[in-house]
């Protein structure tokens, strides 16, 4: 993160391990010893993803509205498929 | 069948029935309900450092091998945030060492490789550390691979306990702990260990191998090709109980 090559997922990565030392560890010292990072990352996240590698950002790509053309397709041959019934046929071997 | 005043407790909502003394693992075990280990042995007290049998007491998260058997003991031994926690601690395992299943010759007889496959991981996942740790072949019959130890201190406390010769133990603290050799030089070769020792029988991993045989097995026919690690473990725990 210093160096400016870390990314979300080590974000996630480091709150991930801080969960897991929290929950298996034996004693206090390691059920808390993630608390500083997990604090961090809770009261300070907008101020470490400034410093990530590739800011989080939305998708340039809208995948919902390129499907959109398809999908109203799809539902006007299956107009189509109700109201002719008899097309619905077995495609030639 | 078992007596009558036998006592239980409860693993996921079914009678376990135990015998004064024991572990919820051996218990488990012995009631053929497999729950994944790497510290542990049959042989030795229980370790409690991998934390792979970690079940839910209540609120807490506990590791089945150091929990004593009570009766009305509740105990949740199968759960999502279990199977992610034992998945994510077998990980952090993998990415601490240097553990190269293809190129390793304990592959197919290795308990992290069969534990990993037990606990479905299918990747490391996190940033593997990469340590730079130098294989003690000094010895004329064993071959010391630091690169797979896990740090069990399984042959530590069978070289102490059973071999009576004290060869290992563990040095260093958190990332810094690491497998030592009891002798002057530090190496293998000046230590009293033989190749029959109990300390290169009950190493988990690749770390102890007999030297001048590799790879004599074909894939397949190997440990754990013939049965699962649970099997055996299962097996393991029910002769155990039998034989006290």
């Amino acid at each position: 993160l210093v160096d400016g090559q870390a990314g979300t997922r080590d974000l996630d990565d480091w709150a991930r391990i801080a969960e897991v030392m929290r929950l298996a560890s034996h004693c206090g010292l390691g059920q808390t010893a993630g608390n500083p990072l997990r604090d961090a990352l809770e009261h300070f996240r907008p101020t470490l993803e400034r410093r990530l590698a590739v800011a989080p950002h939305p998708p340039a790509f809208d995948l919902e509205a390129a499907l959109a053309p398809a999908r109203e397709l799809r539902a006007q041959v299956a107009r189509l498929g109700s109201n002719t019934a008899t097309t619905d046929q077995e495609p030639p071997a | 069948m078992t007596g009558p005043a036998q006592p239980s407790f409860v693993i996921d909502g079914l009678t376990i029935p135990y015998r004064p003394g024991e572990s919820v693992l051996q218990a488990a075990l012995a009631a053929g309900r497999y729950i994944p280990t790497l510290c542990y042995h049959p042989a030795f007290p229980a370790h409690g450092s991998c934390r792979v049998c970690v079940v839910q007491q209540g609120e807490r998260i506990v590791p089945a091998c150091a929990t004593q058997a009570a009766p009305g003991l509740v105990i949740t031994a199968t759960s999502p945030v279990l199977s992610e926690l034992r998945r994510d601690l077998v990980r952090m395992l993998f990415s601490e060492g240097n553990h190269v299943c293809p190129g390793c010759e304990l592959s197919g007889r290795c308990q992290l490789q069969a534990v990993g496959y037990a606990v479905e991981m299918t990747t490391v996942h996190y940033h593997p550390l990469f340590p730079l740790r130098a294989v003690d072949a000094s010895h004329p019959d064993v071959l010391l691979d630091f690169n797979r130890c896990i740090l069990c201190e399984l042959c530590v406390r069978a070289s102490a306990e059973v071999d009576g010769k004290h060869v290992f133990a563990l040095a260093g603290r958190g990332i810094d702990k690491r497998l030592i050799v009891n002798a002057e030089s530090g190496r293998l070769a000046d230590t009293p260990l033989a190749l029959t020792d109990m300390a290169l029988q009950v190493c988990p991993v690749g770390a102890l191998l007999p030297k001048r045989r590799g790879f004599d097995v074909a894939i397949g026919e190997r440990r754990y090709d013939q049965q699962t690690l649970a099997d055996e473990a299962i097996a393991a725990a029910q002769s155990h109980r039998h034989e006290r």
